[in-house]
């Protein structure tokens, strides 16, 4: 059987707290760098659809510099 | 084959085209497209003090500004993307052979979810480099997986030293 003097409570429970805030920190972070940076998702398309408009109907130009904005 | 890009005054695709392979360096692969709507005046003056800098990086491709109105048009039809401007929008118009599906392909900086304006700087250096390192990129759409999954272990390691400095 085990003996309470044998289980450090107190460090273990420390250790899985930092251990679930550093998991929840990592998945966290990354779900931060995925809403910054991406690929297209659906949602997208609609952009493309408009701006595609926009430059075909001559209201967008490629900027060069001296363009003014 | 040829593989031009249509006349921008008929009608001007965002789509990708199959092409046997990536362009070569020198020739346009992407058009690039600046939707502010001026919503995070500090990241946005940290983008336009940038602008020759990202079109010089660029000079191959297209680097559309749009107005503050005609940003508010296109996040009109893409409300889920009000307040992520300024964003930095990338069409890939390459296509390999394996994926001759000719929608939409490329990638976003959501610059505007960034409130330091030195945080946004950074990543927009990151940004212009990972443009610059994969012109040639057969796969850019897992080249942008692969860098994402680099950066999240980037952070763990952070995390780790961030960590290990508080505790000393």
């Amino acid at each position: 059987m085990f003996n309470a003097e044998e289980i450090p409570i107190l460090p273990t429970i420390a250790g899985l707290l930092a251990l679930v805030y550093f998991g929840y920190e990592v998945e966290h972070r990354r779900s931060q760098l995925r809403q910054v940076f991406n690929v297209f998702d659906k949602n997208d398309s609609k952009v493309a659809a408009s701006l595609e408009a926009m430059v075909a109907r001559g209201e967008l130009k490629p900027y060069s510099p001296g363009t003014v904005i | 084959m040829s593989h031009e890009p249509p006349s921008e005054k008929s009608h001007h695709s965002l789509r990708s085209r199959f092409a046997e392979e990536p362009p070569d360096p020198t020739a346009k692969r992407f058009d690039l497209f600046l939707i502010d709507s001026g919503w995070n005046n500090d990241v946005s003056n940290v983008v336009r003090a940038r602008l020759k800098t990202l079109y010089e990086h660029n000079l191959q491709d297209s680097l559309y500004i749009l107005t503050e109105q005609q940003s508010i048009e296109v996040l009109r039809n893409a409300p889920e993307a009000i307040g992520h401007d300024p964003i930095i929008v990338v069409y890939d118009l390459f296509v390999s052979k394996e994926h001759q599906s000719s929608r939409y392909r490329g990638f976003r900086l959501n610059l505007g979810l960034i409130k330091n304006p030195e945080q946004a700087l950074s990543r927009l250096q990151e940004f212009i480099r990972f443009v610059a390192m994969n012109r040639r990129a057969i796969h850019l759409e897992s080249e942008i997986r692969k860098e994402l999954h680099r950066e999240g272990m980037d952070g763990m390691v952070k995390i780790f030293r961030e960590a290990s400095l508080e505790l000393l």
